[in-house]
C-alpha cells in the first residue's frame, strides 16, 4: 500500500509517497518541486504518483499486488487518460514507469490499482503522506537524495503553464487595484464597497433585472437623474432639490438620507433594516437591504420618470 | 475584436512596473472606447459615467490589462509547443536573442514579457496512443464515506 500526496505550503510546493507493507511503515520518498508561482498542486500530486511507481519498481518481491492511494481525484482521473494539458507529461511518465513495472515483474494490470482516498479523514497513511509532503515543500533540503529518485526528478522540473497563468492573473488584479486607487472615484467607491475590483457587485446583482441593477450602478457612481448631476450637464436649471425648501443640492446623499420630503418613506426603510440604513455601504452594497431600498425608491416616486415602477425582488433572493 | 491580438499588439507593460510601454497605446485607447460601450450596456449606467467605475461595476478587466493577459497566454502557448511543431525552432531562436531593428511580433512578445521557452514545460498534442492498454485499475468512490469504507475493506483483505 502506498499513500501519495502533493501540497503547497507557504508558497512552496512538495510531494511525498509513503510505503506501507502489512501495516508497517517501510520507506518514504519526498520531492521538493519549487515555488508555487512555477508549479501547481496538480503537478505535485502527479509527482507523488511518480514517486509511488518508483517505490514499487525498487521492491524485490517476486509477486505482489499494490494499491496506491491518492487524495486528488483530478490526478487519478487523468492518469488513465492523459491529454494535451499542462502537467500531464508527468502522468505520461508515471504510466511509463507502471508499464516497465508490469514487464519487469510480470504483474497483471489487475494487481495494480490506483484509488482515491478522502483527505483529512484521519487515515494514518494519508495523514502521514500529507505531513511528509508539507515537509518536502518547506525546504529543498528535506527532499530525498537525488540518486534515490526517478530519473526525471533529478533535474528541476520545467515551469508549469497553469502556475504561470495564475501568477500573472494575480499580478494583473494587483495592477488593476493600483490603477483604480489613483482614480478620483476611488475614495467614494471604497466607502461603498472596499473590496472592489472584485466580483462582489456581480454577485449582488446576479438575481436582479436590468432596471434594478441599473439603479444600483447609477446610485453608486452618482451619475443619476437627480438635479445635482443633471445641472452639471445643463439638463436641469438648478442643482438644488425642488422637493424641499432646504436649498440643498439634490445629490444621492440628499435623496437617500436628508430630504425632509421623504421622511415618511425613510422611516419605513429604517424600521426594515435598522440603524444600518444610515450608511451607504449597507444600502448600496448589502443584498439584505435590496428589497427595502427598492421599496423606498418606488415610494418616493422621484426616479419614476426615468425608470417607471421598479419590480421588487423576491423576499429572499436566490 | 481581439482576434489574433498577439500579432498586432505589442506588450503594454514590462515586468512589475505600471509605466506603460510605447507601441500600442493608441490602439488600446480605441479598444477602451469599444469596451466602454459594452460596459454601458451591461451596467445600464448613464452615458456620462466614468469608464473606470463602469469597468469596476461590470467586472471587466481594463483594456490594457486585458490585452496584456491575452499576450501572456499566447506567449505561453507558443513556448509550450513540442519539437515537432513548425513554430518550435523559430520561437526558440527568437527568444534566445533580441534584435535592435526589424523586430517581429515574436520578438516583442517574448522579450517584452520576459518569458524563456526553455524553462517552460512542453505539452504534447497526442500524449498516449489511442489504443494503449489499461495499465492499472483506477477507482474513485462516489463519496467520502464510501472511500473510507472501501479503504477499510482493502486493509482487512491484506
Amino acid at each position: 500500500m502506498i499513500f501519495t500526496d502533493g501540497s503547497s505550503h507557504n508558497g512552496l510546493v512538495g510531494a511525498a509517497a509513503v510505503l506501507f507493507i502489512d501495516h508497517n511503515h517501510i520507506t518514504t520518498l519526498r520531492h521538493h518541486l519549487g515555488k508555487a508561482t512555477e508549479h501547481t498542486v496538480f503537478e505535485a500530486e502527479a509527482v507523488g504518483l511518480l514517486l509511488a511507481a518508483h517505490l514499487l519498481t525498487q521492491r524485490r518481491e517476486v509477486t505482489f499486488a499494490a494499491m496506491i492511494f491518492a487524495d486528488n481525484q483530478a490526478a487519478i482521473q487523468s492518469s488513465s487518460h492523459p491529454t494535451a494539458k499542462p502537467g500531464h507529461y508527468l502522468l505520461i511518465h508515471f504510466r511509463k514507469l507502471m508499464k516497465r513495472l508490469q514487464n519487469k515483474k510480470n504483474v497483471d494490470c489487475e494487481a495494480l490499482s490506483l484509488n482515491w482516498i478522502a483527505g483529512h479523514a484521519d487515515i494514518l497513511g494519508n495523514e502521514l503522506a500529507d505531513r511528509e509532503a508539507k515537509l518536502a515543500a518547506s525546504s529543498p533540503t528535506n527532499a530525498t537524495l537525488r540518486h534515490l529518485l526517478p530519473k526525471i526528478l533529478c533535474k528541476p522540473l520545467p515551469e508549469s503553464i497553469s502556475a504561470a497563468k495564475q501568477d500573472h492573473n494575480a499580478k494583473l488584479q494587483n495592477r488593476w487595484l493600483s490603477i483604480w486607487k489613483q482614480s478620483p472615484r476611488y475614495d467614494h467607491m471604497a466607502t461603498i464597497d472596499p473590496s472592489s475590483p472584485s466580483k462582489a457587485f456581480t454577485k449582488l446583482t446576479k438575481y436582479l433585472g436590468k432596471k434594478q441593477s441599473s439603479i444600483y450602478v447609477q446610485l453608486r457612481t452618482g451619475h443619476v437623474p437627480l438635479n445635482k448631476h443633471l445641472y452639471r450637464f445643463k439638463c436641469s436649471d438648478t442643482p438644488l432639490c425642488l422637493q424641499c425648501n432646504d436649498e440643498r443640492p439634490e445629490s444621492v446623499h440628499h435623496f437617500l438620507f436628508e430630504c425632509p420630503r421623504y421622511d415618511r418613506e425613510r422611516h419605513i426603510l429604517r424600521t426594515k433594516i435598522g440603524q444600518k440604513a444610515l450608511s451607504l455601504q449597507c444600502l448600496l452594497a448589502d443584498s439584505r437591504a435590496q428589497r427595502a431600498l427598492f421599496v423606498y425608491i418606488n415610494e418616493t416616486k422621484r426616479l419614476k420618470a426615468t425608470f417607471g415602477e421598479i419590480p421588487l425582488p423576491p423576499e429572499k433572493p436566490g | 475584436m481581439l482576434y489574433a491580438a498577439s500579432v498586432w499588439i505589442k506588450p503594454l507593460f514590462s515586468g512589475d512596473s505600471n509605466a506603460p510601454l510605447r507601441g500600442s497605446q493608441g490602439v488600446t485607447r480605441k479598444m477602451t472606447q469599444a469596451q466602454r460601450t459594452a460596459a454601458l450596456v451591461i451596467t445600464g449606467a448613464m452615458k456620462t459615467s466614468p469608464t473606470d467605475s463602469l469597468e469596476i461595476h461590470a467586472n471587466l478587466l481594463p483594456m490594457p490589462l486585458l490585452l496584456q493577459h491575452l499576450l501572456h497566454n499566447a506567449a505561453l502557448r507558443l513556448a509550450s509547443r513540442p519539437q515537432s511543431h513548425p513554430l518550435h525552432a523559430i520561437v526558440k531562436r527568437v527568444a534566445k536573442r533580441n534584435v535592435k531593428c526589424h523586430k517581429t511580433a515574436l520578438h516583442y512578445l517574448f522579450h517584452g514579457l520576459r518569458i524563456n521557452p526553455e524553462k517552460i514545460e512542453t505539452i504534447s498534442p497526442h500524449p498516449i496512443h489511442p489504443t494503449s492498454l489499461t495499465l492499472f485499475i483506477t477507482d474513485i468512490a462516489s463519496s467520502k464515506e464510501e472511500a473510507i469504507v472501501d479503504f477499510q475493506t482493502a486493509q482487512v483483505a491484506r
